[in-house]
Order: structure tokens, then sequence, then C-alpha cells
């Protein structure tokens, strides 16, 4: 099994959260983060004072899979995204717990 | 029986408390919430709560004692100025000081306006809601940093010591009044007099943490448009309730104020768009905008025309737009953390709208009637009464004396019992440190303690232990 974390710009989320529902992946975790890199550095100006924002808003998106749909999951994550990154972990365990189902069963 | 003494005039009255009520909402919550608004999201508790803790303190105070050195009899003190620069304190807490007829002794009867019509509890009221406001104002310039006690301490004293001679000089027919100095609705007593003392209050109080300033962004902007709109439409009770009648002066004010106010919004706007640092419409320099209209008009609103009121906006608005842009950006006024920026949008706006004045002002708008029907009214440099412009420059130089001088002495004096500044760890955390509160509280992670605690306990069952099996399928 494996962990796939996207961290995405808050704007660009919404398209890779459909393109999974259509693929059919079951279950996401989504977090909001602050995050640099996942777009460029921009100014706020307040009451005539500019200010640079480094760390901008961005989602982080958790999900479990199987070896086998990995890649693919990857796939759909980067052609729907336009920027932020990706990377993929290997899972030593998944409980469900409702119904104690272990490993990839319980994905 | 009769409702009501045969002076009593009711429409006037209801206009009056109206006015009044207005002008209290554009303190709580009107500046509350704007200034919540616009602090660190650590510091909107602590703000709020120091506006509605001064509204309280000046109530008490006005009732007890200053409302008569404002407004009362003359205390004489010497030659010249000090002959009458500020009453004898006095309460007004009486049946008859309540309910008996409204009269400002140097002031009402003596030509310059007529016998009021309504009882002295309306006036006092009244002229309460101004008195609040102008330490709500100057909130701004010290918030971030400011020793809740030393804040506790300071608004009785300066609203006691500074704002009622204020008043006297201007309003209760003191020293600058019968100099034939005008000021319709606070344009000195109340925003350059909160300029001034938030500016001096800042120095001396010293900066917020250099790394909040370096940070100090706003954590609200939809409050800020509550706590605006709430301030432009209060300020119809604010310059409406000046002329103390709900007459023809009253409804030509009310609309200069709205005029000036509309001007004002607009042209910082457009300075933004087309001169600013970076070009673009914000929010927040309109709302800057907004406020100096509201402002510069403030000495101004009856006395002037309609080409008046917009000249008022449009002037005023330049001028400020230039010290906020510019002269707050030179190292001498950066030394000075006046968090808000208090001295020019009121301090500076309240000068240029006095100054204005006594360029403006126009004999042709009626303040009031004398008996024969002839108009009573004023008149500025450019309908032929230069002298005019002179007196409203005495009177604003002896404001910005007077305040700094005194708002540096009492803050000194507090000093020597309570620090001005809060510690530094304090202010590193904030409303959580001062007042255990924060602005937006989160659920998460919450465990009730004390003697609520045990309605919060959680019943503890025994899970069933989750069994690893031998193998994964």
């Amino acid at each position: 099994m494996k962990l796939i974390t996207a961290v995405l710009p808050a704007s660009g989320f919404e398209r890779v959260h459909e393109a999974l529902r259509t693929l059919g992946i079951p279950g996401v975790t989504v977090t909001t983060v602050f995050a640099r890199g996942v777009g460029p550095a921009h100014d706020e100006v307040y009451r005539g004072t500019r200010r640079r924002v480094e760390l901008q808003p961005a989602v982080r998106l958790d999900l479990v899979t199987p070896d086998a749909d990995a890649p693919d999951i990857v796939h759909v994550i980067a052609v729907a995204g336009v920027r932020g990154s990706i990377w993929v972990t290997p899972v030593e365990r998944v409980v469900r717990i409702r119904t104690r189902e272990w490993g990839e069963t319980a994905l | 029986m009769i409702p009501y003494p045969s002076w009593l005039n009711a429409g006037d009255n209801t206009w009056q408390l109206v006015a009044a009520t207005l002008v209290g909402l554009m303190s709580i919550p009107g500046i509350a919430v704007l200034y919540a608004g616009l602090v660190q999201r650590k510091w909107a508790v602590n703000t709020m709560l120091m506006a509605f803790s001064a509204f309280s303190i000046v109530l008490v105070a006005w009732v007890l004692y200053e409302f008569k050195m404002s407004f009362g009899s003359p205390l004489h003190l010497g030659p010249g100025i000090l002959n009458s620069a500020v009453g004898r304190p006095g309460t007004i807490t009486s049946a008859g000081a309540e309910t008996g007829k409204a009269a400002i002794p140097l002031v009402s009867g003596t030509g310059a306006m007529p016998d009021f019509r309504f009882p002295q509890s309306t006036l006092a009221y009244f002229q309460f809601a101004f008195a609040a406001i102008t330490p709500l104002l100057f909130l701004g310039s010290v918030i971030g940093r400011m020793n809740f006690k030393a804040w506790l301490l300071f608004v009785p004293l300066w609203s006691g010591i500074v704002y009622s001679v204020n008043a006297f000089l201007l309003w209760g027919g003191g020293w600058w009044a019968q100099a034939g100095a005008l000021d319709y609705s606070g344009g000195y007593v109340i925003h350059l007099a909160a300029g001034t003392s938030g500016f001096v209050a800042a120095a001396v109080i010293g900066p917020r943490l250099a790394r909040d300033r370096a940070r100090a962004v706003p954590n609200n902007l939809p409050m800020v448009a509550v706590g605006a709109g709430i301030l432009w439409l209060g300020w119809n009770g604010f310059n409406g309730g000046d002329m103390y009648f709900g007459g023809q002066n009253a409804a030509a004010a009310v609309l200069n104020t709205n005029l000036a106010t509309a001007v004002a919004l607009l042209t910082w706007l457009l300075l933004d768009m087309f001169a600013g640092p970076q070009r673009k419409p914000t929010f927040l320099g309109a709302i800057n905008g907004m406020i100096v209209g509201l402002v510069a008009i403030t000495p101004a609103a009856g006395f002037v025309t309609g080409v008046g009121a917009i000249l008022v906006g449009l002037i005023a608005s330049v001028i400020v737009w230039l010290s906020w842009n510019k002269l707050g950006k030179l190292r001498f006024m950066q030394k000075v953390d006046d968090a808000l920026g208090v001295v020019h949008t009121h301090g500076v706006a309240g000068l240029v709208g006095g100054l204005l004045v006594g360029l403006f002002a126009d004999p042709a708008m009626a303040v009031y009637y004398n008996k024969d029907g002839s108009v009573f009214s004023v008149a500025g440099l450019f309908h032929g009464h230069p002298k005019q412009l002179l007196v409203q420059l005495g009177a604003a130089g002896t404001i910005i004396v007077w305040d700094a001088v005194m708002t540096f002495v009492i803050l000194k004096a507090i000093g020597l019992f309570v620090k001005l500044r809060a510690p530094d760890e304090v202010l590193e955390i904030g409303d959580l440190a001062v007042h255990d509160e924060e602005a937006y509280p989160s659920e998460e992670g919450l465990a009730a303690v004390g003697a609520s605690a045990s309605a919060a306990k959680a019943p503890v069952t025994a899970a069933e232990p989750v069994a690893e099996p031998a193998a994964e399928p």
C-alpha cells in the first residue's frame, strides 16, 4: 500500500478533487495548510504598507491506495493540478475501525 | 395633566436623543469593531474591551463632574484665556439637573444661540457621546501594547483635564468661542484633539514589538466594513445634532456631511488607483478617505454650502493622502508608532477642516434666525471675513499645545504608579495573556477545568481491543 500526499494551491484543488471522484477513489483526507512553493510569492498591501506573503494557503491531500493504483492516481493528480507537489510513501498497515478490516481490504 | 413643560419641544428633544444615540453607536459598536478588525488577530479582544470600558468610564465621570467642567459656569483661574478655559466641576445627578431646562451659562440666551427646548439630561447625554468617542479614537494610536490598567487610569484623567478644556473653550462659551472660533461639531475638540493626544501618547508609551509592527495586518476586513458604515451613518447624528434643534441647519449639515464624505472616499480611491504605490483601488484606502471626509466636514458641516462641502472633502482627502503616504513614511514619523494612523485621519483631517471653515463659511447658510427674521450665520475669508482664518489657526494652536503637553504630563504621572506598556512576554501573546480570551477561539482540543469539569467528563467505556490477525489477507 502507498500513501499519496499532494500539496496543492488552494485555487487548483477543486479540479484535482473532481478528477479523483471521477476515478472512483473512495476516501481522501484534506487539510488546509500553509506552504511555500505552491505558487509565486505575492505582495499584500494594507493601508499603504506592502508586505510579502511567502507562506500561502494551500491544501494537503492524503490518500492511501493499493500499490497497483498508485501510479495512476499520481498521474491523475499531476494532470488535473497546475502547481504544487506530490510524493508517495510506503504504508505498513491500515485498519478500518468500523469493520476492523485490515490491509488492502480496508481501503 | 400635561406631559412636559411649555419650554420643551418634543421634536427638538426627540431629534436630539436620536442624534445622541447615533453618536453613541459610532463608539460602540462602530469604533470598537472598526479598530478590532484593523488590528492584528491577537489584539481584537483587547481593542474592543478598551473601547467599551472607556465608554463606560467617561459616562460616569461625565455626570459626576465633567459635564459641568465642559458646559457649566466658568472657573475664573486668571486673566485672559484662564478666565474662561474650563467650567466649575459639579454633578448633574439631581432631579432638577436631569429634568430641568438645558442651559450653557455662557452661551444660552447671550445672542449666540436660542434658548434650549429640551432638558439638561438630553444635552448631557448628547455631549457625553462626543466626550466618549474621543478617547476611543486615540485608542487607535496606542493599541497593541498599552497596559490595560494604565488605560483605565488614563481615560478619566485625560477626559477630565484635557477634553473638558477643549469643549469649554470652543463649545461651552469659553475664550475661543468668545473670540469667534468655529467648530461646528468637533473638528478641533474631538478629532484634532484625538490625533494630537494619540500621537503624543504613542510616543510616550513606546512602540509595539518590532515583530508586531512588521506583521501588523488587519484580521477582519468585513468587520471593518461594518464599523465604517456605522461611523458614516452615525455621523448624521454627530453633525446633525450640533445645532441642538431639528431645523434647517441640521438638515443641511447632514447632507453636507454625506457629500463631503462621498467626495473624500472617491478622491482617496482615485489617488490610490493613479498615484498610489501599487496603483490599485484598495478597500482600506477608501475607508481612510471616508473617515477623512467625515472628520474634515465636522467643523464646517452647517456653516458651508454644498459646494463648500465638496471642496472640503476633496482638499482634505488629498492633503491627508499625502500626509499618510509621504509624511507618514518619513523616519521622524516612523519613530512614533501611531498604530492605526490616527494622527493623519483625525489630527490632520480635523486641522484641515477647521482651517477650511475659516475660508468657506458662507453667511447665506442660516444657522438660526433673529427675532426680526434676519439670518444668524457666520462667514469665512472667501466671504469677506479674513479674520476668521486667523481665529481658526489660533484655536487649533491652543488645542494642539494643551492636548500635547497635558497628555505627556498625565501619562508620565500615571507611569510613576503603573507600567504604561505591557511587558514584552505579554505582548508576544496578546489577548490570551491579558484577558484569557481570544477573538476567534477554537473548539478543538478543549477540556473543561475547575468547577464545571464533572459535566464534561466523558464516560469511559472499555473498548474492544483491536485484535491483530495472524496474517494479513
